[in-house]
Protein backbone atom coordinates (compact mmCIF):
# COMPACT_ATOMS: atom_id res chain seq x y z
CA UNK A 1 0.00 0.00 0.00
CA UNK A 2 1.20 3.30 -0.93
CA UNK A 3 0.82 6.85 -0.32
CA UNK A 4 -1.12 8.72 -2.45
CA UNK A 5 0.73 12.25 -4.09
CA UNK A 6 0.00 15.30 -2.37
CA UNK A 7 -2.94 17.62 -3.66
CA UNK A 8 -1.86 21.14 -4.87
CA UNK A 9 -2.54 22.62 -1.70
CA UNK A 10 0.32 20.81 -0.52
CA UNK A 11 -1.34 18.06 1.73
CA UNK A 12 -2.08 14.66 1.22
CA UNK A 13 -6.13 14.11 -0.35
CA UNK A 14 -8.88 13.62 2.90
CA UNK A 15 -8.71 10.55 4.46
CA UNK A 16 -6.78 8.10 6.49
CA UNK A 17 -3.85 6.14 4.37
CA UNK A 18 -2.14 3.85 6.17
CA UNK A 19 1.38 2.82 5.57
CA UNK A 20 4.38 1.68 6.89
CA UNK A 21 7.11 3.46 9.02
CA UNK A 22 9.49 2.91 5.96
CA UNK A 23 7.15 4.24 3.57
CA UNK A 24 6.22 7.33 5.42
CA UNK A 25 10.18 8.22 6.23
CA UNK A 26 10.54 7.04 2.34
CA UNK A 27 8.11 9.89 1.11
CA UNK A 28 8.50 12.73 4.21
CA UNK A 29 11.71 12.08 5.87
CA UNK A 30 14.70 12.55 3.36
CA UNK A 31 14.02 16.21 1.27
CA UNK A 32 15.31 18.06 3.65
CA UNK A 33 17.81 18.30 6.26
CA UNK A 34 14.80 19.39 9.02
CA UNK A 35 13.05 16.44 7.40
CA UNK A 36 15.23 14.00 8.15
CA UNK A 37 15.82 15.76 11.58
CA UNK A 38 11.99 15.00 12.00
CA UNK A 39 12.28 11.25 10.73
CA UNK A 40 14.76 10.24 13.45
CA UNK A 41 12.40 11.42 15.83
CA UNK A 42 9.73 10.13 14.98
CA UNK A 43 11.22 6.89 14.55
CA UNK A 44 12.46 7.29 18.16
CA UNK A 45 9.29 7.93 19.57
CA UNK A 46 7.43 5.65 17.89
CA UNK A 47 10.14 3.08 19.07
CA UNK A 48 9.50 3.70 22.74
CA UNK A 49 6.05 4.13 22.41
CA UNK A 50 6.40 0.51 20.93
CA UNK A 51 8.31 -0.27 23.74
CA UNK A 52 5.52 0.01 26.70
CA UNK A 53 4.00 -3.30 24.30
CA UNK A 54 0.96 -1.40 24.56
CA UNK A 55 0.54 0.82 21.47
CA UNK A 56 -2.42 -0.48 19.53
CA UNK A 57 -2.36 2.39 16.77
CA UNK A 58 -0.47 5.29 15.82
CA UNK A 59 -0.99 8.34 13.52
CA UNK A 60 0.58 11.43 11.79
CA UNK A 61 -0.51 15.04 10.58
CA UNK A 62 0.63 18.06 10.37
CA UNK A 63 3.31 19.89 8.47
CA UNK A 64 5.77 16.34 8.36
CA UNK A 65 2.96 14.55 5.93
CA UNK A 66 2.67 18.34 3.77
CA UNK A 67 4.93 19.55 1.42
CA UNK A 68 6.44 22.01 3.93
CA UNK A 69 10.21 21.96 3.20
CA UNK A 70 10.91 22.94 6.87
CA UNK A 71 7.71 21.18 9.41
CA UNK A 72 7.89 22.99 12.19
CA UNK A 73 7.08 19.27 14.39
CA UNK A 74 5.53 16.48 14.46
CA UNK A 75 1.88 16.05 15.49
CA UNK A 76 1.20 12.00 16.77
CA UNK A 77 -1.95 10.60 18.25
CA UNK A 78 -0.98 7.05 20.21
CA UNK A 79 -3.74 4.92 20.41
CA UNK A 80 -2.51 2.63 24.01
CA UNK A 81 -4.35 -0.27 24.87
CA UNK A 82 -7.06 -0.10 27.35
CA UNK A 83 -5.74 -0.04 30.94
CA UNK A 84 -2.29 1.70 30.34
CA UNK A 85 -3.80 4.98 31.94
CA UNK A 86 -2.65 3.11 35.06
CA UNK A 87 0.74 2.38 34.05
CA UNK A 88 2.22 4.90 32.32
CA UNK A 89 3.18 6.65 35.39
CA UNK A 90 5.61 3.48 35.96
CA UNK A 91 7.08 3.59 32.74
CA UNK A 92 11.09 3.62 32.35
CA UNK A 93 12.47 6.47 30.80
CA UNK A 94 12.85 7.42 27.73
CA UNK A 95 9.72 5.58 27.07
CA UNK A 96 8.05 7.37 30.42
CA UNK A 97 8.31 11.19 28.39
CA UNK A 98 6.44 10.19 25.14
CA UNK A 99 3.70 10.33 26.84
CA UNK A 100 4.64 13.90 28.83
CA UNK A 101 3.93 16.32 26.79
CA UNK A 102 6.55 18.75 27.55
CA UNK A 103 9.45 15.97 27.48
CA UNK A 104 7.45 14.84 23.99
CA UNK A 105 8.38 18.03 22.66
CA UNK A 106 12.20 18.38 24.20
CA UNK A 107 13.00 15.18 23.26
CA UNK A 108 11.04 14.06 19.93
CA UNK A 109 10.09 17.92 18.50
CA UNK A 110 6.05 15.95 18.80
CA UNK A 111 2.88 16.92 19.86
CA UNK A 112 2.46 13.65 21.22
CA UNK A 113 -1.15 13.10 21.84
CA UNK A 114 -2.48 10.42 23.42
CA UNK A 115 -5.46 7.92 25.14
CA UNK A 116 -6.35 4.55 25.93
CA UNK A 117 -8.82 2.23 23.69
CA UNK A 118 -11.48 3.21 26.88
CA UNK A 119 -12.41 6.22 24.91
CA UNK A 120 -14.08 3.79 22.02
CA UNK A 121 -14.40 3.61 18.83
CA UNK A 122 -16.82 6.46 18.26
CA UNK A 123 -14.47 9.47 20.21
CA UNK A 124 -11.18 7.98 18.08
CA UNK A 125 -13.06 8.76 14.78
CA UNK A 126 -14.40 11.82 16.08
CA UNK A 127 -10.77 12.61 16.81
CA UNK A 128 -9.39 11.65 13.97
CA UNK A 129 -11.93 13.59 11.68
CA UNK A 130 -10.49 17.05 13.61
CA UNK A 131 -7.57 16.50 12.38
CA UNK A 132 -8.56 15.71 8.94
CA UNK A 133 -8.87 19.83 8.67
CA UNK A 134 -6.21 22.39 9.13
CA UNK A 135 -6.06 24.89 11.32
CA UNK A 136 -7.08 26.60 7.92
CA UNK A 137 -9.68 24.37 7.68
CA UNK A 138 -8.44 23.00 4.80
CA UNK A 139 -9.83 18.99 4.59
CA UNK A 140 -6.94 16.93 4.13
CA UNK A 141 -5.42 13.51 4.56
CA UNK A 142 -3.64 11.89 7.85
CA UNK A 143 -1.47 8.90 8.09
CA UNK A 144 -1.70 5.66 10.27
CA UNK A 145 0.89 3.64 10.58
CA UNK A 146 1.13 0.13 9.54
CA UNK A 147 2.98 -2.60 11.44
CA UNK A 148 4.16 -5.99 9.86
CA UNK A 149 4.96 -7.95 12.83
CA UNK B 1 -7.47 31.34 10.02
CA UNK B 2 -10.66 31.52 9.21
CA UNK B 3 -12.23 33.65 6.78
CA UNK B 4 -15.80 32.36 5.84
CA UNK B 5 -18.68 31.22 7.46
CA UNK B 6 -18.10 28.04 6.29
CA UNK B 7 -14.94 27.43 7.78
CA UNK B 8 -16.34 28.80 11.35
CA UNK B 9 -18.91 26.41 11.27
CA UNK B 10 -16.15 24.08 10.35
CA UNK B 11 -13.73 25.08 13.41
CA UNK B 12 -16.87 24.96 15.75
CA UNK B 13 -17.36 21.52 14.83
CA UNK B 14 -13.86 20.72 15.51
CA UNK B 15 -13.97 22.25 18.99
CA UNK B 16 -16.89 20.38 20.35
CA UNK B 17 -15.24 17.31 19.50
CA UNK B 18 -12.15 17.96 21.19
CA UNK B 19 -14.25 19.03 24.31
CA UNK B 20 -16.35 15.69 23.91
CA UNK B 21 -13.05 13.69 23.59
CA UNK B 22 -12.04 15.55 26.74
CA UNK B 23 -15.05 14.48 29.11
CA UNK B 24 -15.06 10.83 27.91
CA UNK B 25 -11.51 10.96 28.53
CA UNK B 26 -11.61 12.18 31.80
CA UNK B 27 -14.47 9.40 32.92
CA UNK B 28 -12.56 6.87 31.34
CA UNK B 29 -8.72 7.65 32.48
CA UNK B 30 -6.76 7.96 35.68
CA UNK B 31 -6.80 11.16 37.33
CA UNK B 32 -2.91 11.23 36.74
CA UNK B 33 -3.52 10.41 32.87
CA UNK B 34 -5.95 12.51 32.14
CA UNK B 35 -4.20 15.51 33.40
CA UNK B 36 -0.55 14.20 31.76
CA UNK B 37 -2.74 13.75 28.25
CA UNK B 38 -5.19 16.92 28.75
CA UNK B 39 -2.61 19.61 28.64
CA UNK B 40 -2.01 19.29 24.75
CA UNK B 41 -5.62 19.47 24.14
CA UNK B 42 -6.18 22.77 25.85
CA UNK B 43 -3.38 24.27 24.63
CA UNK B 44 -4.66 23.52 20.96
CA UNK B 45 -8.58 24.44 21.62
CA UNK B 46 -6.95 27.93 22.99
CA UNK B 47 -5.32 28.42 20.17
CA UNK B 48 -8.51 27.43 18.10
CA UNK B 49 -10.62 29.32 19.88
CA UNK B 50 -8.46 32.12 19.89
CA UNK B 51 -9.34 31.86 15.60
CA UNK B 52 -12.81 32.06 16.08
CA UNK B 53 -12.26 34.94 18.20
CA UNK B 54 -10.47 36.78 15.67
CA UNK B 55 -13.01 36.14 13.08
CA UNK B 56 -15.52 36.84 15.25
CA UNK B 57 -13.92 40.36 15.65
CA UNK B 58 -13.81 41.33 12.34
CA UNK B 59 -16.11 43.90 10.97
CA UNK B 60 -19.04 42.82 8.50
CA UNK B 61 -17.20 44.44 5.41
CA UNK B 62 -14.00 42.78 6.06
CA UNK B 63 -16.30 39.02 6.40
CA UNK B 64 -17.89 40.07 3.30
CA UNK B 65 -14.73 40.67 0.86
CA UNK B 66 -13.44 36.99 2.31
CA UNK B 67 -17.45 35.46 1.71
CA UNK B 68 -17.34 37.48 -1.63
Amino acid sequence: MSLPALLLNGFLPPGVHAATLPEIIDRFGTATPRRQVLAERLEALLREARATGKLQRAFLWGSFISDAPFPRDLDVFLLMQAGFDREFADLPSPQREVFTHESARLQFEADAFWATEAIGTEEIMAWLSVYQLSREMIPRGIVEVLWHD
Amino acid sequence: MIDTLEQFERAEEAITKMKRFLLVVRRTHTPEAYMALSGPILRELQERERDILIYLSRSPEVVAGHEG
